[in-house]
């Protein structure tokens, strides 16, 4: 009764053979369950320098400690692996109804290994598990094949189902696992790692219940943050357009102080992540032209398109995850646009908008509903997909791709038809998309041209659309984590509205402040972006989700909902070392599989080398070597190399929890 | 008699009379306009719905007491 189950179930496909294994108590307390679960599975067990494409790889779907027990915006599962992508410690995680599923089977993860000689999907109920044929679904796109299987093994209960689309099947490293009829666990390229299994999907009907210590207070705890979300409503006569007014505020602040993010909510109950199109534009946080433009180039003409208003209006219903009450999704039909009819889809979140938006310099709003659909139908992450088109078309306008290559294709700034037919090649593996179907850093290598010219990314990751030249702590999580790249983490926004001083005792309180302050490296800013990290793991390792992080720790209280599930009555610092351990295990992890941390530093251009010559971020570069390693050494880590240093592993008790390790 | 109030204000607020810590005194009886006087809220900005004190959509001639939490929407960009 302490809110996990105990158990995990291991599926080695090369043998066929399922076998469950519980889990010590003692590794729950020290790593919590999800993406700590997962850490310490998958460091003990694969091989230093395992193919991530190959057998000993270990994929493992892990739902959240605190899923399923009565606490609110916590039904995120996680998919962790070795990432094809970056070589180091890949994780993903999702909403939609997957992650209780898990737990209603019985288990807290379910982890794959070896590789199976025909196509195969995972049925799990309450009577056990077996791996059915699924040659019948392989070859089908994502929303097909979950349609498919969910009509094939809908008994007592709807089963909730985690398939992978056609850009897996084929390989493509910037493939995702999707669910839900489209979300997707997007990055580090996990799609490919189930592609490579020949794992088409896990499908579960379990029905067993969820537990945890005092149900009573997890609903208490629940009912005060519903009372006040319930309360934030945005007038109706309020038009997206103010978004673009208040974006140009908050860019032209020269001083930033802690906010409340209860109130944020009624945006996000609005607008959702769209909320952020004509924000992003206006304040500097959207890249834009492949992070070589600003706002001057993608000015109102282009980016009133992307109103959020515009998005909301094909809306036929809200859509919320498993335990949401915010319930930023929308469901739409898509039915007067040029390029293909669909019912029952999902809107395009902010990241897709912005990555087919502005880092394009695109304009058409319909091409973007589309895409947004053919890559969730394919499984491929549109994060990575928009930053390898951007490549694509500087590659064309400076002559690396030529006419011949690109198959005809004009790849020209803003060009939606060819965009278009570019993202169905690199979805088919055809032609120029075959080249580009990896991702940017493949790709440029492929080209023999330096990966740093326009290949924007992040240890091969391309990074999440959100600007490090104004928000430069974001820079440091996207170029010091374990999971380069990653806009999910932190930033200095982020931490003003997580108020985590309020309950950790080393968090340095954020009063009012110039944000000019955050580019000078300093221990101040370093520990920012030490507690940013260490409480996105506490979330990731409870099935957290991001949006609900930033309504503030005094209103989503997770370590509040964590003590009650469990019993554990941990304070804020020890919940912070238990992310703190997450953290260093990834990185660990990372390390192992031969990964030099340092070679994740963000691309040049990322950190404004050079810098913006026009626009709210003209001017701007991150001292981004610096602040890594100030970063690592606030961490424990060697601040030169980013490996973690032998008396930390041992003061965090990961010498005696990897022992034995593979 | 003076009382004490938390408030989440933008940057671009005037903070000098707010602490490190969020809080800022005002005499009592003193009405959420008192408060955005004090930290020179620009007009536009007094719409109801950008302000809320204890998570309620607040009026001007609202009275604060002491330990009440008040709130201005701002944009979050970053995720």
């Amino acid at each position: 009764m302490l809110g996990y189950t105990g158990k995990i179930l291991n599926v080695n496909l090369t043998s066929g053979e399922i076998k469950e294994e519980v889990i010590p108590d003692r590794v729950y307390e020290m790593l919590l369950s999800g993406v700590g679960l997962g850490a310490y599975v998958l460091y003990k067990r694969i091989p230093a320098g395992a193919d991530p494409l190959g057998t000993d790889n270990v994929l493992g779907f892990v739902s959240g400690l605190l899923t399923g027990t009565g606490s609110v915006i916590t039904g995120r599962w996680m998919v962790v692996c070795r990432s094809p992508l970056t070589g180091g410690w890949g994780d993903s995680n999702c909403g939609g109804t997957f992650s209780p599923a898990i737990k209603q089977c019985g288990y807290d993860g379910i982890f794959f290994s070896g590789i199976s000689k025909e196509p195969v999907y995972l049925y799990v109920d309450n009577r056990g598990a077996e791996l059915r044929p699924a040659a019948h679904v392989w070859g089908m796109d994502a929303v097909e094949a979950e349609q498919a299987l969910e009509k094939e093994n809908w008994k007592r209960k709807k089963p909730s189902i985690a398939v992978i689309g056609t850009a897996a099947e084929k390989i493509s490293l910037i493939s995702g696992i999707c669910n839900d009829g489209g979300r997707i666990a997007a990055r580090s390229g996990g799609g490919a790692v189930m592609g490579s299994k020949r794992l088409k999907a896990v499908v579960l009907a379990g029905t067993k219940s969820i537990t945890c210590h005092d149900p009573e207070k997890m609903k208490e705890i629940s009912k005060e943050l519903a009372v006040k979300i319930r309360k934030q409503n945005m007038p109706g006569f309020v038009p997206g357009s103010i978004l673009a007014f208040g974006g140009s505020m908050l860019g032209g602040m020269k001083r930033a102080a802690p906010m409340d993010g209860i109130l944020v909510g009624m945006l996000m109950k609005r607008w959702g992540t769209p909320m952020n199109n004509l924000m992003g534009a206006t304040s500097g946080d959207s890249p834009l032209k492949n992070w070589g433009g600003s706002v001057v180039d993608y000015n109102k003409s282009y980016y009133k398109n992307i109103d959020a208003d515009r998005i909301i209006k094909r809306e036929t219903k809200k859509y919320h995850c498993y335990s949401c009450i915010l319930g930023c999704g929308g469901v739409c039909d898509i039915k007067d646009i040029a390029n293909g009819e669909f019912s029952h889809t999902h809107k395009p979140e902010y990241e897709t908008c912005a990555a087919f938006g502005g880092l394009l310099m695109n304009k058409d709003l319909n091409s973007i509903f589309y895409i947004n659909e053919l890559l969730n139908r394919a499984g491929m992450d549109s994060i990575s997909a928009g930053g390898t088109v951007a490549f694509a078309i500087e590659c064309y306008e400076n002559g690396i791709l030529t006419p011949e290559m690109t198959g005809g294709l004009e790849l020209t700034w803003g060009n939606a038809p060819a965009i278009i037919a570019l993202i169905k090649k690199m979805i088919a593996r055809e032609g120029i998309g075959d080249l580009l179907a990896d991702g940017v850093k493949v790709a440029a290598a492929k080209l023999g041209i330096p990966s740093s010219e326009y290949a924007v990314h992040a240890g091969g990751q391309e990074p999440g659309m959100h600007d490090s030249r104004m928000d430069p702590v974001l820079g440091v999580h996207f170029s010091a984590d374990p999971t380069p790249g990653r806009h999910t983490i932190g930033s200095g926004q982020y931490y003003d509205i997580m108020h985590l001083w309020e309950q950790v005792s080393w968090a340095p309180v954020s009063g009012s402040y110039l944000k000019a302050d955050e580019f000078i490296p300093s221990e101040k800013v370093a520990l920012k972006t030490v507690a940013n990290s260490c409480y996105k793991e506490v979330a990731d390792g409870s099935g957290g989700c991001l949006f609900a992080m930033t309504l503030g720790i005094n209103h989503w209280k997770l370590f509040d909902w964590l003590n009650a599930a469990t019993g554990w009555n941990k304070s804020g610092d020890e919940y912070m070392e238990i992310g703190k351990r997450i953290q260093t295990l990834r990185q660990m992890f990372a390390v192992k599989h031969g990964v030099d941390p340092r070679s994740f530093r963000m691309s040049k251009r990322m950190a404004g080398e050079p810098p913006l010559t026009e626009g709210l971020l003209k001017g701007n570069s991150v001292r981004i070597d610096e602040m890594m390693e100030l970063h690592w050494k606030m961490y424990g880590w060697d601040e030169k190399t980013g490996l973690p240093l032998p008396e930390t592993i041992s003061q965090l008790h990961l010498d005696e929890i990897t022992q034995g390790a593979a | 008699m003076q009382i004490k109030v938390k408030v989440y204000a933008p940057g671009f607020i005037n903070h000098d009379q707010i602490d490190e810590r969020g809080f800022l005194v005002l005499e009592e009886g003193a009405t959420l306009n008192d408060l955005y006087n004090k930290i020179k809220l620009p007009l536009p900005l007094r719409l109801n719905f950008f302000c809320s004190v204890n998570y309620d959509q607040a009026h001007w001639n609202t009275k604060l007491k002491d330990g009440d939490v008040v709130s201005f929407l701002f944009p979050l960009t970053g995720g």
